[in-house]
């Protein structure tokens, strides 16, 4: 079941002079109930546009849709009580007059939390994020990464079925980056929360999202499953390795060109040397080093060297905005 | 992924009068931890009471130093309709102004307050109204700012001489209620304006007018509206306050009379009481004011949803 | 002359520094034409609230002012207009090191030569300058009204002298006041000492309440406010035209020039040291 469906969606800001720029343009977005998605994209990108228009904040200029099941444009107040946020200014909403706990507690009862349950809540929310020796802490006396905890922890008060996550690790030492890394899959993977992420970090949507989506310049130029958009390109990367064999008499033996599975090209240099370098373009290393490493054994070959670098989703961004700028460019 | 802990959306909205009562509990509980949150904060700013137990002191003893001045005159200064008492006079117009300002100004303020420090983005993605956060908000500056009237009336009574005839309380309880419910319909069409005209700094054009203009020069706080010429009178019965401070005074001091005509448009009205004409405006007022005020707020939600400027966060 | 001779660059340049200083108020407000306007009201309102009450008032309270022309109107309008003023000059200094210090650039300030005595002084001469003008344009127009009146030939060299004594005057005790910044931690709201001088202004000084209608506790009390020096001595100039010689005008005058000195005196030592404090407890900047 999709829970967020929405379908042309537009939108415009007037300028302080005249004019209008146009923020998001067309974008059709289908999210399952359950998914991760990553919704990426370089600063101006509309992301947050978009994050807005998703959770009730924002009416846009065109399109509609459901979210949760309902519509958009008529039942925004609906949508807002039922999503949650967690925004980059998050801790600024944090009330140095009271503590830690305190801060939750006003919460939990606009969040429909009461009572002893409200007091779980808060007592397991801490606990998770790492915070309950600092219950009874000021706010203003904790590291701005446990102020940001605070404010997810607020944000997670509510046990939304939709989550929208901006830039949440931002601030994060690397304990914290981990711990609330891991709070993000056990959410969605034991609670079946589904989540908005932004992040710059590519590496935490790769690691964290089972979709992505690309947003640039107000337009959605990709969304799939994490995996299938990063074959989707064809990008290939380089593992390069160095052998080192010899005949009984000390002369150099010479290889054959192999094939791997996801490898594209396979070129061996130097091969009657006493140390070819072999380089393979693989689609996925993953599936090609076990391969390769199976031959370099089969044919007796001592592995000196080797390097490889897998597609990233940056690799993957770049590569698509490249593409779109040909593509301008052929048009213009 | 796990199925065990799923939680099943509401695919659509059901009415009803149990979904209703459930609205409304949680509105209450909503407002209830917005008034013990500031009813903390208000406990940690204790210097601030003291600053205006000071200014009401100040200030009364300003006016009782003034009133010696005209003991023998003060009847025919004040005109039949107030008494004979100054300070009775004086301590029920600044009284009833410390309310007035709390309902009229403070919605703006909290409002701008909350966009600016992140929080209204959370009240609005919420299950409440989006009136409970500005009440809620709302509670520090009652807590603060009501219970001054016992201060001002206790300081009036105890140490500067002013008498009070506290006889027909219900009426002038009916009175403020009316009298600060206009008030809190001028200060939510206050509030609206931070998103209509996206006014989010300086100063706001209607709680200027209508309180730091208007009010404090026309509606008589420290002297009656005759002192001032017939034009700005006539002007002085556009805003509640005019009608409020004189229904509470002719039913509060001792030795007022509530038949003798004093602001224009009751001399304009001959055959009715004036405290009647005071009621019926305040309640036209209120009936016009309130609802729009809400309307108005309303409106600028939704205006601020379309252009994008409802929440700081960009 | 070296570099950092130049750099200093004296009287001439401090002068330059607040000019600057106060020419960026000039253009904030400019900015917001609508503050101007709200600001002229504002200020306008204060002293239309005390015309009134003078109005009303007038009768019975003129026999207090009998040195002053007995119209109590005038006493009061007068007394208005110059503490409206006052205030500008008193409340000034804690305003700016407040919005600079939550603004950020107090610390920027600091690091040049003449950074936050300059702007100091510039806000402060802006600020001065604009409420004078506007106390003025309240004046005429209180004129206009009626009820006001002030004579015709008047010692405007002398009004000026005090005029300028009781603003310097207040603003002594207004950067005394902003000491109190990093001294007691007071971060916003108001000093202690503003605050405290404003209520004693208000009741003992002769400001609203004639000094002859005060109870004696609150006579006392009048004797060690500026104000009431200052309000004495124009009152006298403009309501009655008292020749520059008269007991009256330097029996105040120079009670005021004395306590104009102590204030501005102790203000710049208590702000020096507040600052100083503040730079080796480190508090000189926004802790985040």
């Amino acid at each position: 079941m999709a829970i967020i469906d929405v379908h042309d969606i537009g939108k415009q800001y007037r300028l302080s002079g005249h004019g209008r720029v146009s923020v998001l343009q067309q974008v059709n977005l289908r999210v399952s109930e359950g998914a991760i998605l990553g919704l990426l994209g370089p600063n101006g990108a509309g992301k947050t546009t978009l994050i807005k228009i998703l959770t009730g904040l924002l009416r846009p200029d065109s399109g509609g849709g459901t979210v949760l099941g309902y519509d958009l444009l008529r039942q925004h107040g609906r949508i807002r009580g039922l999503v949650s946020l967690v925004a980059p200014t998050a801790e600024v909403g944090i009330d140095n007059n009271l503590t830690v706990r305190q801060n939750l507690a006003f919460w939990a009862p606009i969040f429909g939390l009461h009572g002893r349950f409200a007091r779980r809540r808060i007592d397991g929310l801490l606990e998770r994020l790492g915070l309950a020796d600092k219950a009874d802490a000021w706010p203003m006396h904790i590291s701005a990464g446990q102020r940001q905890r605070l404010a997810l922890a607020r944000s997670l008060l509510a046990e939304t079925p939709l989550l929208f996550l901006d830039e949440p690790t931002n601030k994060l030492d690397s304990e914290g980056v981990r711990s609330v890394r891991q709070m993000i899959a056990d959410l969605n993977q034991q609670h079946a929360v589904t989540i908005i992420l932004t992040t710059h970090v590519m590496e935490e949507a790769e690691e964290l999202c089972s979709e992505i989506a690309l947003l640039r310049e107000g337009v959605l130029v990709a969304h799939q499953p994490t995996a299938e958009l990063m074959r989707s390109l064809h990008l290939t990367r380089p593992i390069m390795i160095t052998l080192q064999r010899q005949n009984r008499d000390g002369s150099a033996v010479v290889l054959p060109t192999p094939s791997f599975p996801a490898a594209t090209a396979v070129q061996i240099s130097a091969a009657s040397a006493s140390s070819p370098i072999m380089k393979v373009e693989s689609l996925d290393i993953r599936t090609t080093i076990p391969a390769l490493l199976a031959w370099v054994r089969e044919q007796g070959c001592t592995l000196t060297t080797m390097r490889a670098e897998p597609v990233t989703l940056t690799d993957v961004f770049q590569a698509l905005t490249e593409q779109r700028l040909q593509v301008k460019e052929r048009r213009d | 992924m796990t199925t065990s802990n799923r939680h099943v959306p509401e695919t659509a909205p059901s009415h009803g009068p149990g979904r209703r009562r459930q609205a409304w509990w949680r509105e209450f509980a909503a407002l209830w931890a917005f008034g013990l949150r500031e009813y903390r904060i208000w406990q940690s700013y204790r210097v601030n009471q003291v600053l205006w137990m000071t200014n009401i002191l100040v200030t009364t003893l300003l006016f009782f130093l003034l009133g010696r001045t005209i003991v023998g005159q003060a009847p025919s200064l004040l005109g039949a309709a107030y008494g004979t008492n100054y300070m009775s006079f004086v301590v029920i117009g600044v009284t009833i102004n410390i309310f007035i300002n709390t309902n009229l100004s403070d919605p703006y303020i909290r409002i701008q307050r909350s966009y600016f420090n992140g929080t209204m983005d959370l009240f609005l993605l919420s299950p409440m109204s989006v009136y409970t956060p500005l009440l809620g908000l709302m509670t520090k500056s009652i807590l603060d700012d009501y219970p001054r009237l016992f201060f001002t009336f206790g300081f009036g009574m105890l140490l500067f001489g002013a008498t009070f005839n506290f006889a027909p309380w219900p009426l002038a309880f009916l009175f403020t209620v009316l009298f600060l419910a206009a008030g809190f319909g001028l200060g939510l069409l206050s509030a609206s304006l931070f998103y209509l005209l996206d006014i989010k700094k300086g100063t706001e054009p209607i709680q200027f007018v209508v309180q730091q203009l208007l009010a404090t020069l026309l509606a008589g706080i420290y002297y009656p509206v005759t002192v001032l010429p017939k034009s700005l009178q006539w002007v002085a019965c556009l805003i509640p306050h005019t009608y409020a401070y004189d229904a509470l005074r002719r039913l509060l001091d001792p030795g007022a009379r509530a038949s003798v005509a004093v602001l224009p448009i009751q001399q304009v009205l001959p055959g009715l009481s004036p405290v009647l004409i005071d009621g019926g405006a305040l309640l036209l007022l209120t009936v016009i004011l309130l609802p729009l005020g809400a309307f108005a707020y309303g409106c600028g939600i939704e205006r601020a949803r379309r252009n994008g400027t409802l929440t700081r966060w960009q | 002359m070296s570099a950092s001779e130049q750099q200093r660059g004296g009287l001439r340049g401090f002068l330059r520094a607040c000019r600057v200083a106060a020419w960026l108020e000039y253009r904030n407000l400019r900015y917001y034409p609508s503050n101007l306007i709200l600001a002229g009201i504002q200020e306008l309102t204060a002293v239309g609230v005390w015309y009134f009450v003078g109005r009303f008032l007038n009768a019975g309270v003129s026999q207090a002012v009998q040195q002053y022309g007995a119209n109590y109107l005038a006493y009061v309008v007068i007394g208005v207009l110059l503490n409206q003023v006052c205030l500008a000059a008193l409340n000034g200094p804690f305003t700016t090191i407040s919005d600079a210090f939550w603004d950020k650039r107090l610390e920027t300030y600091r690091l040049s030569v003449h950074g936050i005595w300059a702007n100091l002084i510039g806000r402060l001469s802006w600020q001065v300058l604009f409420s004078t003008c506007l106390q003025i344009l309240a004046l005429l127009l209180m004129l206009l009204l009626g009820g006001v009146s002030i004579r015709v030939s008047i010692n405007w060299p002398l009004v000026l002298c005090a005029f300028l004594l009781l603003v310097l005057s207040n603003a002594g005790l207004g950067v005394a006041g902003a000491s109190l910044f990093f001294l007691l931690e007071v971060k916003s709201g108001q000093d202690p000492i503003t605050w405290a001088y404003r209520y004693l202004v208000m009741l003992a000084s002769g400001l609203y309440v004639p000094l002859t209608v005060l109870p004696g506790w609150l006579r006392g009390l009048s004797s060690i406010l500026p104000q009431t020096y200052g309000f004495a001595v124009v009152r006298t100039l403009l309501l009655t035209g008292a020749p520059w010689n008269a007991p009256a005008i330097w029996g105040n005058l120079l009670p005021l020039a004395a306590a104009t000195l102590l204030t501005l005196g102790a203000g710049y030592a208590m702000l020096s040291t507040a600052l100083h404090r503040a730079e080796r407890g480190g508090g000189i900047g926004v802790v985040v």
